[in-house]
């Protein structure tokens, strides 16, 4: 991490370094609460409201649907302690990152959102954000939080680690990038991704329900519930993926001369949004729900990964042109030390996916499971 | 629909069924998920093939040894591929006939769908189903019974609606045939079915829009603007756009460029109407046309003298015309607009006496520093007249002080460095329309995102055995946010259960209602 004892302070290496711990310990406290949950589950489905007072008469019921919050759904025997424990570290890393970009953005002189650093600490940043708006304060659960957590963490060792040092420098604007438009374009990506990511995390949960059949589906709320989350994260994300789509064109007609001009990013952005449209249409048209919709999302969010950072990779690989690749490439001449970073692209990918198909094998082949029960 | 709607679903919307007409085959296929899918998958592939295959530089086509040179280059990656591929349009994809065709395709989806759905959703709208089947309301994923309500089936309903009507609900209600049965129907937020159209609608003219407005502007894209001289960008612009200065600002560290400037002043009709400074993100915009900055190009003044001090005509070589007379006070513009083997920016001078001529070949390396009163870092080879095979010098221009060429002493050539600015002149009309339909398209997604359509039924039937009492079902439907739906109802549920004891106890006022609600969970 680039962070030696000396340097503990008030710092950027320092709060990051705490931030990425917190994380750590966040995703062993969201997945110790999940399984320490007491096995019975309790479904109040409706309740029965009798009618005994006088007027109705002896006999005349009412039945009036449970209330859909998890806890009651679920008989709320979860450890509120450990959970609480949990949302506290996130909330932790959360004002340490915080402080961490504060910092940098002071001492840098400009909102801090041009190098692939900058943007991957914004995104890990930005879904904290709304996972904690979004779930736990809006949709009352954290029975996401693991999911998510882990891959804020992965994309948060990815910033630290893989990304080398000269890469993580502030660096001075480039004269297409002095404008306010830098501000308000580069916010709405790092929503938007964010609001994927967490869409992914949901997707993740999904998974999980769906293909374990032991302690962990238990713990999780229904199928239905989670399905929802994801849906509500994605109708966070989507519009502001338009917005990054409109105030690109935007910019570009200003900076660039054209509002348009199939440079790879651009292609990529409107390939995300494209790919998210089509999820909104298979759930709302077409009423899909299930697992399919907890692959779309992945899916999604692996074209937003490459969106955010591959098509830096994409135009190395390739040896195409574009005007796009400010996060790594700042004053001209080649990006250094790219191989690193790719690698890490590419670990963190297939992290996720491994992820995802572990899950799966786990369903198919029931006897990695039989073993050990 | 949703799974659980399915009754709805076939209850509510009348599908249109594929016939033997070849039109109505079309209308169905353009209305498949399936090759919606397609078409989906088939634009997002190509637009991703267009990020991995490198692509012509806008307008290479029609330069013969730039597009040579682009195809060797692609010959080394894809072999004996590159003329199928070239010919197929992959190296200009975006402005390729098939992705053309793709975008065409998707448009007339969106609207043949969109045309499809309206129908039914209006329909829907205009026409609810009031009296459902009892398999539907069983069907229905959110329900509360209210059973032997000791009320009539008139203050039941009046009970019913005032409930929905503090849930924003509108109710219709009918009555059965026979007439002992009471049917409501309420819905909320119908409009937000009609803001999908609104949304697709304003995609497809921004796609349309982006289209055709791109068949009426022009272009100009790297137009030098040389210190002092008025700019006629042509295409029937009646004004000119002079350059008056250009300069550099950096960072507190000197190296790093912060902001590229270039003062600008329109002229019209001869006289000076505008003066504007640009800058990369602030480009002038006069009369609909634009002025980007995009670079700038090192240039010089020369100016060659005698012994005497008797200024000499200077010319760059290949411009014809009078000797005399094409240089201005400032002295002759070296704009070093050719391009050497090495790849650096090229111009030759010439000095035409009555018995030689002097040719100097003059190359700018810009990566070498000087000092801002030095000589420009410009390499020069000198020739005799056209002895080009026998330079007289080869080497750097002095750091200072006036250039001499060995054996012609006599003569002094001098230099003034100065800067033109390389602009993009183009004309885009229909921006705004473009941004409008963009502007509504986004509001229209975020609205039809964060509003529900909502609909709820209720029966209301005479209680089996006891006259004088009801039983009531209550049931309701969203297309999306259920687990919202599902608080939402429970709300809705227990407003309705107020109303109904409320109704009993003024029924029968001499008894106290007793309605506290004894809730009591269900393993
Ligand atoms: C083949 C092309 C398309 C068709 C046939 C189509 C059709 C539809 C229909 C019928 C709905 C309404 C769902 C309902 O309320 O019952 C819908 C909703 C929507 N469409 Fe499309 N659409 C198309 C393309 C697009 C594209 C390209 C986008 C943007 C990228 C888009 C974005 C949306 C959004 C955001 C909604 C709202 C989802 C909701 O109601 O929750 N559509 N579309």
């Amino acid at each position: 991490m680039g962070f030696e004892p000396s340097q503990v302070g008030f710092n950027e290496p320092t709060l990051t370094t705490l931030t990425w711990a917190c994380y750590l310990l966040a995703f062993l406290f969201y997945t110790i609460h999940l399984l320490t949950k007491s096995a019975g589950t309790v479904r109040v489905a409706h309740r029965q409201m009798a009618l005994a007072g006088a007027g109705m008469g002896a006999g005349g019921t009412v039945e009036v649907p449970g209330t859909a919050s998890e806890g009651r759904r679920l008989g709320g025997t979860y450890s509120p302690i450990l959970g609480r424990v949990a949302s506290g570290l996130t909330l932790l890393a959360w004002a340490s990152l915080t402080s961490a970009i504060g910092l940098r953005w002071v001492q840098g002189g400009h909102y801090p959102t041009v190098t692939l650093y900058e943007i991957a600490t914004m995104i890990v940043w930005g879904t904290t954000t709304i996972y904690l708006v979004l779930f736990e304060g809006v949709l009352k659960t954290r029975a996401a939080g693991a999911f998510v957590v882990v891959i804020v963490f992965a994309l948060q060792t990815y910033a630290l680690l893989f990304i080398p040092a000269d890469l993580k420098r502030t660096v001075q604007l480039v004269p297409a990038l002095r404008s306010y438009w830098l501000m308000i374009h580069v916010s709405m990506a790092i929503i938007s991704y964010s609001a994927f990511a967490a869409a992914a995390g949901a997707g993740l949960t999904f998974l999980a329900k769906h293909y374990s059949r032991g302690r962990l589906g238990a713990a999780l709320p229904s199928e239905a519930a989670i399905e929802e989350f994801m849906f509500r994260a994605v109708t966070v994300g989507f519009p502001f993926m338009t917005l990054v789509l409109i105030t690109g064109a935007i910019w570009a007609q200003e900076a660039w001369t054209k509002a348009w001009s199939w440079d790879p990013k651009e292609v990529w952005a409107l390939v995300t949004w494209l790919s998210y449209a089509a999820y909104l249409h298979v759930r709302v048209q077409r009423g899909v729900r299930g697992v399919t919709m907890a692959w779309l999302s992945l899916i999604g969010f692996v074209i937003v990964l490459i969106t955010y950072m591959g098509v830096n990779y994409l135009v190395q690989w390739f040896g195409l042109s574009s005007m796009h690749t400010y996060a790594v490439d700042n004053n001209g001449g080649a990006p250094p030390g790219i191989g690193v970073a790719g690698l890490g692209m590419v670990l963190f990918l297939v992290g996720l996916l491994g992820l995802a198909l572990f899950s799966w094998l786990r369903i198919k082949f029931p006897t990695m499971r039989g073993s050990r029960k | 629909m949703s799974p659980n709607g399915k009754g709805a679903a076939s209850l509510v919307y009348a599908q249109k069924r594929p016939g033997r007409d070849p039109i109505e085959t079309i209308w169905a296929l353009f209305c498949s998920l399936r090759f919606a899918v397609v078409l989906n998958l088939g634009l997002a592939l190509a637009a991703m093939l267009g990020t991995v295959i490198p692509q012509m530089q806008p307008g290479l086509q029609n330069f013969d040894t730039e597009l040579n040179g682009f195809l060797d280059q692609a010959r080394a990656r894809y072999g004996d591929f590159t003329g199928v591929l070239y010919w197929a349009g992959f190296f200009d994809l975006y402005n390729s006939l098939w992705f053309r065709m793709l975008v065409v395709l998707t448009v007339f989806g969106i609207v043949i769908c969109t045309l499809n759905r309206w129908g039914p959703t209006m329909r829907l709208i205009r026409h609810p189903i009031v009296r459902v089947g009892d398999s539907f309301l069983s069907g229905l994923s959110e329900k509360a019974q209210f059973r032997a309500v000791p009320v009539t089936a008139t203050t039941a309903e009046g009970a019913l609606r005032s409930a929905l009507r503090r849930g924003r609900y509108r109710v219709v209600s009918e009555r059965s045939d026979d007439g002992n049965t009471l049917y409501l129907y309420a819905d909320r937020d119908r409009w937000s079915k009609l803001v999908t159209f609104v949304s697709h609608a304003a995609l497809v003219m921004l796609i349309l829009s982006a289209a055709g407005i791109a068949q009426f502007g022009w272009r100009e894209q790297s137009v030098y603007f040389y210190p002092g001289q008025p700019v006629d960008i042509g295409h029937g612009v009646n004004f000119s756009v002079r350059n008056d200065k250009f300069w550099i600002e950096y960072y507190p560290d000197g190296k790093a460029v912060k902001e590229y400037k270039d003062n600008l002043a329109v002229i019209e009709d001869g006289k000076q109407v505008l003066t504007k400074t640009i800058i990369v993100n602030d480009p002038l915009r006069y009369k609909g046309i634009n002025y980007f900055l995009v670079s700038y190009q090192p240039v010089l003044y020369a100016k060659a003298t005698d012994v005497g001090g008797q200024s000499l005509p200077l010319n760059r070589m290949g411009v014809s015309g009078p000797v005399t007379g094409t240089a201005t006070t400032a002295g002759t513009l070296v704009n070093f607009n050719s391009t050497s083997d090495e790849g650096l920016p090229e111009d030759l001078l010439q000095l035409r006496l009555k018995d030689h001529t002097l040719t100097l070949d003059m190359k700018y390396y810009q990566d070498v520093e000087r000092a801002d009163n030095e000589n420009p870092p410009v390499f020069v080879v000198g020739y005799l007249d056209k002895n080009f095979d026998k330079p007289v010098y080869n080497g750097f221009l002095p750091r200072t002080g006036p250039f001499q060429l060995p054996g012609f002493e006599q003569y002094k050539f001098s230099f003034q460095k100065d800067t033109a600015a390389v602009l993009e002149v183009a004309k885009d009309p229909g921006i705004e329309v473009i941004a409008f339909f963009f502007a509504i398209m986004t509001a229209g997604f975020t609205l039809s995102l964060y509003t529900t359509f909502t609909r709820c039924w209720a029966k209301i039937t005479p209680h089996e055995e006891r006259p004088g009492a009801v039983n009531v079902v209550l049931a309701g439907l969203a297309e999306k946010n259920k687990v919202t739906f599902e608080r939402d109802f429970e709300r809705l549920a227990t407003r309705a259960r107020d109303a109904l004891a409320a109704a009993v106890s003024q029924a029968a006022p001499e008894e106290t209602p007793l309605l506290a609600a004894t809730g009591q969970a269900e393993a």
